[in-house]
């Protein structure tokens, strides 16, 4: 009884191993992957060692060739102080990326176990969660950054590690709201699917149902708003940056650079487009890989 | 398909509640006759002239309120407007004699009271005016503000007014200051002075809301999300009469967006246009020429840490090293796409008392002088970091200024913003600041004293460097026991001291830039960089 | 349900007053003296500084400041601010124009996002498909800013089909193009998150068995398919309509329109904590009632979704 049962339920302990290997073998014969892996590649070999792509000192900046556009040698211009703007979009993915990277990472975290949590266990849990949830949902972005910031280090010191490690916790810490609510609704649906029945039925825990049979079948959305949240996170970073609360010097960032160039949008563009040009491309490469991953390791869709 | 249906139902019900949301008329309604659109911004408090001293506010309450004495627009010199005379023989007694006839807009008439009464007001301490200070001159202003004994609050003031101001006549009355004031009358410029109706005192929340004065404008309607609309007052007889029938004036959080207003030809004045509109004369063309730029009697200075915050910045020939290091007219051409001029001194120029060179060679680049001085001293170590409030737009001037120190000396420069101007101010005058700030000085009256007292003196009310040099001090009492044109003279003196300490460093001299639309024909500015609406000719 | 409504409803009173404690810590543990710079390029004088100080409690403890702020709204009156201006009559301002903006946004959100996520899910991988999801990630990349100010320049200025700016009171037309604005950012995510739910009931089982039962495919995608993956969408339209009612506050200013995403914006830069307190928790009852409305939406659309 409980082997049949068993066998209707998505993911089988048991066929784990060939299951995930069938998953990584429809990803290796896409070409999509591939092409997303080789930019995502690149990219993380320009935030370890930007030097490779660029001999131009990013923070060197000439006034008199303030928002010159592109000549040879700089081939993406110069921008408002008159630095060099492919120097500076190079130099700049390393903290972008970070912080876009760490700040999903810790929403999606955040969001997801809540949500899972609350949207599980039902009831008073799912009351008390879902009303910070709601709280949290109403905070001003602006506020929390201000004072979470402030708590965490004044506007004195500086660095290159811990304003990025700072700005993704803030962001985090604010943002993992909407990812609860996704998540929650993926499980309330979830939970009632016959595989889950079934497997309560057959005896298994609480805890083992949400991990092994919930969480996988309930991802799809948060999957979704995570690759998607990747490029809101840098424009995130840009408008706190001008706020004055996100990277700042030292520190080089695509989302400081989006920001500085927006007001001169008709008469330099050229400072805006190439920034912006990587963060498409970077966001681009991985709803492609999110796509494809979500695919290959969704059981429904064989 | 019906859950479909019923989908399409929900979406039209939301549709229909979008049209319910208000009765708001579809298109905006057309000026009427004679009037013109203008830029304003939100007042950040009510509208009561002594306690207004930011500019939105203060941008509302300049043509609805009128005083004793005002500008000359074309020269800048301090002439009568609703006073007939103010006669002193030693700078100290003052008497005033009001013209004859004046009118606030409730149809009351401009009497001695008018002015004493709300002087008296706004120093009493228990009314808590921004501007409580501004009246600390007159004798008597000690008992309205009684000291607080240490730590504890201040007792009730034993008197409601002051006994330097003494009503001789329904039009006279005599102002008794507690030493000599040379620049007085300048001083009466600001709006401070401005006298109040009798219903003021009745209810002065109510008169924040819409208030009363004697100048060419009266308020019509108006509240800080909705706009303002003045109407020109009849019985207006001052100095400032004005052809347009009125001014509507609309509020914009963005710059921006009132550009384009005005580009589309929905505005048809705008002070202040963006700076990334100023680049390679993007305004002057989109606007067809019609565009004026008027030196702003103001200043920007770059303010250093004095005393124990940052030692080696405490060094005058470090100081003056990164002053030398500025490249102010690069700056200002590539920055301010040229709007502007690089500062001298620390007072603007087109001020009484305004001497050209004031800060001598220090205020001017020379990278070589500069690496010298930096060598003489012994050199920089470690960084310097430049401080700035994140809501102001004051951050690719200050990252031009660190790229200039960097590349001149060699010193790592870097920016620093703060969330907001609360966190700055509050950092920048606790002195823990460890680098240099903007500093801005807007002149209250066009008179070289108030671009150096309040700011560099001992016990002035915005040294903000906690700055103290007794020879300053020492001059300045000096020149308030002088007559106008020695003191003038001993105030130049004290601001050529300040060249070696370099307690501010000048940075430039901004200018308004104002463009308008082609409804406009004329208009001027005046020297607090407002448009003098009586100046303002239509086609 | 009618049990849990009232539960959800009880749940109100505790949460908003948690709320108001929460940010009314918030607002005024901002750093920085939020009476400093309140007098332009002067310092405050002391009879200011000391009026104001005695005004709001500045010098009182925090709870002490909450205490007197409760009192207050018990009363029904939720103070008033730095500006002089009662917070209940800045809130009446900044929310007309705000709701009007995210009604419409919302309304052509839901309309192309679910259109498009469904289109594109029906035909995955195809011309469609590659095409919105290109378009949708320059839309994600370039900040809301770059795409208002486009938007405000081509349509509003140089080809004049749209009012350049709001006026107050905004009319619908004036709303229109910042509510498209809006929308275009959020429907990209709307229809992804439309098409991945539509993609995946199409791949469940019993859509698969409709097809053998040899069911319409427009009947199987209108009813089965969609109903089943409404749950995510009706989700994020629930968060968005709250966000949008918490202000777009770039839209809200290259519009000029008098919003709520201003009023909070300038009220956190000016430590204006009595209207931060007020617009913040009007936003939270907000999320209450929709997320409230979206979790009764849940069991409408999945009956086999029980909350008791």
């Amino acid at each position: 009884m409980t082997e049949t049962i068993l066998a209707t339920s998505p993911s089988v302990n048991e066929k784990d191993r060939s299951l995930t290997g069938e998953a990584l073998a429809l990803l290796a014969r896409s070409p999509m992957v591939w092409v997303a892996l080789a930019i995502l590649a690149v990219l993380f070999v320009m935030a370890f060692a930007p030097q490779l792509f660029s001999s131009v000192d990013p923070r060197y900046c000439d006034l008199m060739k303030a928002r010159k556009p592109p000549e040879p040698g700089h081939w993406f211009g110069f921008d408002i102080q008159g630095c060099d703007v492919f120097s500076r979009t190079i130099h700049g993915a390393s903290a972008s990326l970070s912080v876009s990277f760490l700040a999903t990472i810790g929403s999606t975290l955040i969001g997801g176990i809540v949500g899972l949590i609350a949207g599980f266990y039902g009831g008073s849990t799912d009351a008390v969660l879902s009303r910070v949830t709601d709280v949290v949902l109403g905070l001003p972005t602006l506020l929390g950054a201000i004072v979470i910031l402030a708590t965490l280090g004044s506007a004195q010191d500086s660095g290159m590690v811990w304003p990025i490690v700072r700005l993704a916790l803030v962001l985090s810490i604010l943002g993992w709201a909407t990812e609860a609510r996704l998540m929650r609704a993926s499980v309330l649906q979830t939970k009632q699917a016959e595989y889950v029945r079934a497997a309560r039925a057959a005896g298994a825990g609480n805890g083992w149902i949400a991990i092994r049979h919930v969480l996988p079948n309930s991802m799809a959305p948060l999957l979704v708003m995570a690759t998607l949240s990747l490029g809101g996170y840098v424009g995130t970073e840009a408008t706190l940056s001008y706020l004055g609360l996100g990277l700042q010097a030292p520190v080089i960032s695509w989302g400081t650079a989006i920001s500085d160039a927006q007001p001169y949008l008709s008469s330099a563009p050229h400072m805006l487009v190439f920034p912006s040009l990587f963060l498409i491309v970077t966001v681009l490469a991985l709803v492609l890989l999110g796509e494809a991953v979500r695919r290959a390791f969704d059981p429904r869709s064989r | 398909m019906k859950h479909e249906h019923k989908w399409l139902a929900s979406i039209s019900a939301a549709i229909l509640m979008t049209a319910a949301a208000g009765t708001a008329p579809l298109l905006a309604q057309p000026l009427p006759e004679g009037w013109i659109s203008v830029t304003a911004c939100a007042p950040a408090a009510p509208l009561i002239p002594t306690n207004t001293t930011e500019s939105c506010g203060s941008d509302v309450l300049d043509p609805i309120m009128a005083g004793l004495v005002t500008t000359d627009t074309a020269t800048g010199a301090v002439i009568n407007d609703i006073a007939e005379s103010i006669e002193t023989d030693d700078n100290t007694v003052w008497t005033v004699t009001l013209k004859q006839g004046w009118k606030f807009h409730d149809g009351s008439e401009v009497t001695a009271a008018s002015f004493v009464d709300a002087w008296n007001w706004a120093a009493y301490a228990p009314n808590g005016q921004a501007t409580n200070n501004w009246f600390s001159s007159i004798v008597g202003y000690a008992d309205l503000n009684p000291k607080a004994a240490d730590g504890g609050k201040a007792p009730e003031p034993t008197a409601q007014t002051m006994s330097g101001l003494e009503i001789l006549g329904d039009h006279q009355f005599r102002i008794t200051l507690k030493g000599p004031v040379p620049g007085f009358t300048a001083q009466l410029t600001y709006k401070a002075f401005a006298p109040l109706p009798a219903s003021f005192y009745d209810d002065p929340a109510a008169f924040g809301r819409h208030p009363v004065g004697a100048g060419p404008f009266s308020l019509e309607t108006g509240s800080p999300d909705t706009g303002y609309k003045l109407t020109a007052f009849a019985d207006y007889i001052g100095a400032h009469k004005p052809s347009i029938a009125g001014i509507d004036m609309r509020i914009y959080t963005s710059g921006e967006a009132a550009y384009n207003d005005l580009i589309a030809g929905n505005l048809d004045l705008m002070s202040n246009i963006p700076q990334s509109k100023l680049v390679d004369g993007q305004w002057e063309r989109e606007l067809d020429g019609r565009v004026v730029v008027q030196p702003q009697a103001s200043i920007r200075g770059l303010g250093m840490p004095w005393g124990d915050a940052n030692p080696q910045l405490a060094k005058s020939e470090i100081r003056q090293a990164i002053s030398m290091a500025i490249d102010r007219q690069t700056i200002i051409d590539v920055i301010f796409s040229g709007v502007g001029r690089a500062a001298t001194g620390w007072v603007p120029p087109g001020v009484d008392g305004y001497q050209a060179g004031a800060c001598g060679e220090f205020c001017t680049y020379n990278p070589e002088k500069a690496k010298e001085l930096l060598a003489a001293a012994g050199g920089y170590e470690g960084d310097i970091k430049i401080f700035y409030a994140g809501d102001s737009s004051d951050k690719p001037a200050m990252e031009a200024i660190c790229n200039s120190i960097r590349n001149t000396l060699g010193i790592e420069c870097l920016t620093s913003a703060l969330a907001d101007n609360a966190s700055f101010r509050s950092l920048t005058r606790s002195g823990e600041a460890t680098g240099p700030f903007p500093a801005n000085w807007t002149m209250d009256y066009p008179s070289i004293d108030n671009a150096i007292v309040p700011i560099y003196s001992s016990k002035g009310s915005s040294n903000r460097g906690s700055y103290t040099n007794p020879a300053f001090d020492a001059l300045i009492a000096k020149a308030d026991t002088q007559p106008h044109d020695e003191a003038v003279r001993t105030y130049q003196e004290a601001e050529a001291l300040l060249a070696n300490d370099l307690p501010r460093i000048p940075l430039w001299n901004p200018s308004t830039t104002i463009g308008h639309s082609a409804r406009i024909d004329d208009l001027a500015v005046r020297s607090n960089g407002r448009v003098d609406y009586a100046s303002v000719v239509l086609n | 349900m009618t049990g849990y409504i009232i539960r959800r409803l009880m749940q109100f009173l505790p949460v908003l007053l948690g709320t108001t404690f929460i940010v009314f810590c918030l607002a005024w543990g901002m750093p920085g003296d939020p009476l400093a710079g309140k007098c332009g390029d002067r310092e405050c004088p002391e009879a200011y500084v000391a009026l104001a100080t005695e005004q709001f409690h500045l010098d009182q403890p925090l709870v002490v400041r909450y205490g007197y702020y409760v009192a207050d709204l018990v009363r029904g009156d939720l103070g008033t601010s730095f500006t002089g201006r009662q917070v209940s009559e800045q809130l009446m301002a900044a929310f007309p124009a705000t709701i009007r903006l995210a009604l419409l946004a919302v309304t052509i959100e839901v309309l192309f996002g679910v259109a498009i996520g469904i289109a594109s899910a029906l035909r995955p991988g195809k011309g469609f498909d590659t095409g919105n999801l290109l378009l949708g990630l320059v839309i994600i990349a370039f900040p809301g800013f770059v795409i208002a100010n486009l938007a405000q320049l081509i349509f509003g200025v140089r080809l004049g089909w749209f009012p350049v700016t709001v006026n107050d009171p905004s009319s619908l037309y004036q709303l229109l193009l910042p509510a498209i604005v809006l929308a275009l950012g959020h429907q990209v995510t709307l229809s992804r998150l439309t098409r991945t739910a539509v993609l995946e009931s199409l791949e469940s089982d019993y859509v698969r068995t409709a097809h053998t039962k040899g069911l319409r495919p427009s009947r199987i995608v209108g009813i089965h398919v969609l109903r089943n993956s409404l749950i995510p969408v009706v989700t994020y339209i629930g968060k968005d309509i709250g966000g949008l009612m918490a202000g777009a506050v770039v839209t809200e200013s290259v519009f000029n329109i008098q919003g709520v995403g201003g009023l909070i914006v300038r009220s956190i830069r000016s430590h204006d904590g009595v209207t931060i307190v007020g617009a913040v928790t009007v936003i939270v009852v907000t999320y209450l009632v929709i997320n409230l409305l979206v979790d009764i939406a849940y069991a409408a659309l999945d009956p086999r979704i029980r909350y008791d």
